[in-house]
């Protein structure tokens, strides 16, 4: 089935953006556009034209039954009560949740997300970013949501907790899930997207396979546009000093090559 | 170098649980320095802390002003801040009368006004936004005219809650040497607090907090002999930080080096 959407157009965000997210992916999304797209397919922001399906076509109606099948999770989220364990309940009833199954799924969340019982009872104003986040990320996943949009939280969470929402989604993917992520770190992009969208102010620059993007002549020559550090030292490497470093994805990997061939 | 600002075993504590115990550092006359602290350590706490928002132990001194009740207004006279959530902190529609506000708050003459805002724009590159209003401005085009509106009644120092954030990696290494700039050109200091190590490259001195307390000091270079211990701490290397650091262990490289093509340079010539 997946999110398929078609010659979608939205003011001078974005022209024309066709691409099919499937079950089981992290599609990656590069440049400030990405974001209007994702408040587009969250319903906050009104398309020109073209079209958004997820099994149906994503319209007025598609909200007021199944706005459970897409969660977005940002850092501009804001909780509408003072206290975790409400905030989870408030947005239960909204969605006629059951009583008896409710408490059992919140602590199976949150210990999803890595957080123990006790945030339950915990007020947000004292609770970090990165904790803001992991408890947004579950009250979000409560719903069983088929897409998953994470805005461009990686910047507010720390490298432990990055880990964490790197195995969270790790997880949503096995459970053939659409995951999105916008971010402005194209190295963390290029690291763990299988898909990538890179914007370049209305225009889509280069779509497809995450690899074969970033490492495309015209994307690495791009000055333009943020290119992944890994891919940049390689392509230099082969082009000026005639070195024959393979693409790789991880640091490690690259020092490994460069040890080979110094 | 003689001390502008000094902070001395700051303690601070919220629902009886220390955010910091005994917390001690100085700046100098025009330094840029950055304080390391992981998410969740209290970065925008101290901010406001360092800024008089929140009352302190009278521990703050700026130019040999301590930062108490009574002199908190000649205190804020003398200090510039931009907070975590640029967009709240803009007070109306348009770039320039954001420039103007605090200056005509401050009794400034027009002749001075106009001479200040010239100066300050000049300086962050931000001439050509003058007119424009601040919903239309990129995130790095309002972190620049923040900057110009704390710096523009000439504070002695300006203090920076993680502006780095929702900055692309491009943006952040402009804005970076830009801090570097104004701490040159300008005759003010520079506090800046961030939990990623890409953002102190350039700073004169670097502070990291863990758990409330200083837990190392010194310059990006000494830090960086700590490597594992800030990775303890949560705060991630910046890929090109992380890649010499590891050719640098292998015996290829010798030093940091932050530009790809530099790197590939020295790698193979």
């Amino acid at each position: 089935m997946g999110l398929v959407i078609k010659n979608l157009k939205y003011k001078n965000k974005i022209d024309g953006l066709t691409f099919t997210f499937k079950e089981g992916e992290l599609v990656g999304l590069q440049g400030p556009s990405a974001l209007c797209l994702m408040d587009i397919i969250d319903g906050n922001l009104k398309k020109d034209s073209g079209s958004i399906e997820l099994g149906k076509e994503i319209n007025a109606n598609f909200y007021k039954k199944h706005s459970s099948d897409i969660a977005y999770i940002n850092v501009n989220n804001k909780f509408l009560t003072n206290r975790v364990v409400d905030e989870f309940k408030f947005i239960a009833s909204l969605r006629n949740y059951e009583n008896d199954i409710l408490d059992l799924k919140i602590n199976n969340m949150l210990k999803l997300v890595g957080l123990n019982a006790s945030y339950l009872e915990r007020d947000f104003y004292s609770l970090s970013s990165s904790e803001k986040i992991l408890i947004d990320i579950a009250i979000n996943l409560l719903y069983d949501p088929k897409v998953i949009m994470l805005g461009n939280i990686f910047g507010y969470l720390d490298y432990q907790n990055q880990r964490k929402v790197l195995g969270i989604i790790r997880n949503l993917k096995d459970a053939e899930k659409i995951v999105i992520l916008y971010s402005v770190d194209v190295d963390l992009l290029y690291q763990y997207t299988d898909k990538i969208i890179i914007f370049d102010q209305d225009k889509v620059v280069k779509s497809g396979d995450t690899m074969k993007v970033y490492t495309s002549k015209d994307v690495l020559d791009n000055q333009y546009i943020d290119r992944p550090s890994v891919a940049l030292i390689t392509k230099i490497a082969r082009d000026k000093k005639k070195v024959n470093l393979m693409y790789q994805r991880e640091s490690r990997d690259i020092i490994k090559d460069i040890y080979k061939h110094v | 170098m003689d001390t502008l600002f000094k902070v001395e075993k700051l303690k601070f504590s919220y629902n009886n649980k220390e955010i910091f115990s005994d917390l001690s550092f100085e700046v100098g006359y025009n330094e840029l320095v950055s304080i390391l602290l992981p998410n969740g350590g209290g970065k925008s706490t101290l901010i406001n802390l360092l800024s008089g928002l929140l009352p302190s132990n009278d521990c703050i001194t700026l130019d040999n002003i301590l930062l108490t009740r009574k002199t908190g207004k000649k205190y804020l006279r003398r200090i510039g801040v931009i907070f975590e959530d640029l967009d709240a902190q803009f007070l109306t529609d348009v770039v320039y009368d954001e420039l103007i506000l605090p200056l005509a708050n401050l009794n400034y003459s027009k002749k001075e006004i106009k001479n200040r805002i010239k100066t300050i724009t000049s300086i962050l590159g931000i001439e050509d936004l003058l007119d424009y209003y601040v919903d239309s401005l990129s995130t790095y085009d309002k972190v620049r005219v923040l900057l110009a509106c704390s710096l523009i009644h000439n504070p002695q120092i300006i203090f920076l809650d993680d502006v780095f954030r929702n900055l692309t990696n491009s943006e952040e290494r402009k804005l970076i040497v830009l801090l570097k700039t104004i701490v040159d050109l300008d005759n003010v200091s520079i506090v800046l607090t961030t939990s990623d190590f890409s953002n102190i490259i350039y700073s004169n001195k670097v502070y990291v907090i863990d758990d409330g307390k200083l837990s190392l000091d010194g310059s990006v270079r000494d830090i960086l002999e700590y490597d594992n211990r800030l990775s303890k701490l949560g705060i991630k290397l910046p890929i090109m930080i992380d890649i010499s650091l590891k050719l640098k262990f292998y015996d290829l490289l010798d030093d940091i080096i932050f530009d790809e093509e530099k790197m590939v340079d020295v790698l193979w010539d």
